[in-house]
């Protein structure tokens, strides 16, 4: 994609923020804010949670991973306690997510099919002070000066990792509400490797049902559930080990399909787990003798896979392919990768 | 580096450890914690492949000090040791590097996490068997897409960009199920998949 001819306002935005992230490096930064300040932080990471989930808005947001752009158009409200949003991709495959508290529907107009995840529940609000204090222990926050982005101020913060197991992040929130207006995730030379901002957005009291509504009539469309069940994984006698202050969120047995086609899957074992801000998921699944490597979706052995923040690697262990996924640097998803083992209850 | 055991965590046979080739260079340069150090020295003494990198590590630093020292260990080996550290990474070259320079390309290019693709590229001249310089590809980071289906073993460290649907199933189970708490826009994980492509429908 021409990125200076297409979305020239987009391209020199990105420009400044790269600026800006090389700035942050330099230390020019208000400064990490620590001791007594823990508390100021943690209001800060608060006062964000509640501005993502209780706002209102509308925007066109766009996400840069490496060298590609997408463009997206974003609506969100929180009604009555219950969260609505859709995600309406501008280029590319037409299809739009949109999701009604925990019910996620992704419609494919070209195929006529609707896809309906089921997230496990969710709790509101989502960011506790114990979150907020328990992100602190691998983050360090520090505050920088005030930004301009989609013509509204914003206060940078800046999230750097403690160790090398995780990626830092910058973000840019209205002040003094605190919602996201961009989003950067860096590398340990503080190279920006992804990152998310608003074009343009508009944040109001209520917003207009006909904003969240989907964009097409279903009727008649096929549609495809995903389905998943809590399961024991170390039950089932699998054990590894995750960089400290990782999580577990949720176990699950589950189907993935193979290459994308819904008439073939495999079902998978997923583990997930976040850090606050980073996640991470490991797959195991039966290594499927009768499929040939190109049927794979991740080959064996292959060298670790990146789009973006999120690595991915895969290995044999027995007759298992053990996945390994997450926004996380490649270090991290090998070395949990390498410590799944099967351990049979004796 | 601190990691929570949270059942058991091994470490394996060096062959199957890319970072073990990392360790035993922050070993050699004196820059490994003790934790990591008893792993590596645990590797050294029990694996021999642990060993034989250990000694081609070596001689890596050898070439990088002096190509008559280097010469002993392998005729022509210091000549295409820089011809590859040029022709990948423009790194500057290191004729007369000595004990500083050696510190320095060991810090730079073999500190876990640090200069990633660079680390992958000299350590790819370490690991490959025979000095088989000329096998490897002109870079580390390379596209699926440009070149089909990965099915060589894993070089140590190696990251491709992945531009193919290989990893899309798993994306997308990933974004499912992934929490959608606290800092970052709920919408994260659906901008972060945009570009997934659509499933196939059943005929």
């Amino acid at each position: 994609m021409q990125l200076g001819k297409r979305y020239p306002w987009f391209f020199w935005g990105l420009l400044l923020l790269a600026g800006e992230g090389a700035w942050a490096q330099s230390g020019s930064t208000v400064g990490p804010i620590q001791g007594d300040h823990t508390a100021e932080a943690v209001r800060w990471l608060e006062r964000i949670g509640l501005a993502g989930e209780r706002s209102h808005y509308v925007g066109t947001v766009v996400m840069q991973q490496g060298d590609e752009v997408r463009v997206s158009r974003i609506a969100h409200a929180f009604d009555q306690g219950v969260l609505k949003e859709r995600v309406q991709t501008l280029d590319g495959a037409a299809h739009e997510f949109v999701r009604v508290d925990n019910e996620v529907r992704c419609l494919w107009p070209q195929e006529r099919m609707v896809v309906v995840e089921w997230r496990p529940l969710e709790r509101f609000p989502k960011l506790s002070e114990a979150d907020a204090r328990a992100l602190l222990e691998h983050y360090a926050f520090s505050l920088g000066t005030m930004q301009r982005i989609a013509g509204q101020s914003c206060q940078l913060i800046r999230l750097t990792p403690k160790d090398h197991l995780r990626f830092g992040h910058q973000l840019c929130v209205t002040h003094p509400d605190g919602l996201v207006l961009s989003a950067q995730i860096l590398n340990e030379q503080g190279q920006i490797i992804e990152q998310m901002a608003f074009a343009e957005i508009q944040v109001v009291e209520t917003l207009d049902a006909a904003h969240l509504n989907p964009s097409w009539a279903t009727d008649g469309w096929r549609v495809l559930r995903t389905e998943h069940e809590p399961i024991d994984v170390r039950g089932q006698g699998w054990v590894f080990a995750v960089p400290e202050g990782f999580k577990r969120v949720r176990e699950v047995s589950r189907k993935i399909f193979v290459a994308g086609d819904v008439a073939r899957w495999k079902q998978t074992m997923q583990s997930v787990y976040s850090d606050g801000l980073a996640t991470l998921s490991v797959f195991i699944e039966p290594a499927d003798l009768k499929l040939d490597d190109g049927d794979r979706a991740v080959p064996a052995n292959a060298p670790v896979g990146a789009r973006g923040a999120t690595h991915a690697w895969s290995r044999r262990v027995g007759q298992a392919q053990v996945t390994v996924v997450g926004e996380v640097p490649a270090a991290t998803v090998l070395q949990v990768g390498h410590s799944v083992q099967f351990e049979p209850a004796k | 580096m601190k990691l929570v055991i949270e059942t058991k965590a091994e470490h394996g046979r060096a062959q199957d450890d890319p970072s073990c080739a990392q360790r035993l260079c922050c070993l050699a340069d004196g820059e490994l914690a003790a934790d990591e150090a008893q792993i590596a020295l645990h590797q050294l003494l029990g694996d021999r492949q642990a060993r034989v990198w250990w000694d081609e590590i070596h001689w890596v630093g050898d070439a990088l000090r002096s190509s008559e020292t280097a010469a002993q260990h392998h005729a022509d080996f210091h000549r295409r040791l820089l011809d590859r550290i040029e022709r990948e990474h423009a790194v500057p070259q290191p004729q007369g590097l000595g004990k500083r320079g050696w510190q320095w390309l060991m810090h730079h290019l073999f500190v876990p996490g640090v200069a990633v693709g660079a680390a992958a590229a000299v350590l790819a001249v370490m690991v490959m068997p025979q000095w088989r310089l000329d096998a490897i590809g002109p870079s580390v980071d390379r596209t699926l897409e440009a070149q089909g289906p990965v099915r060589e073993p894993a070089q140590a460290g190696a990251v491709v960009l992945v531009k193919d649907n290989s990893m899309h199933p798993y994306l997308q189970a990933h974004r499912e199920l992934v929490p959608t708490h606290g800092v970052l826009p709920a919408s994260a994980p659906y901008l972060r998949t945009s570009a997934v492509v659509q499933p196939k429908r059943e005929p």
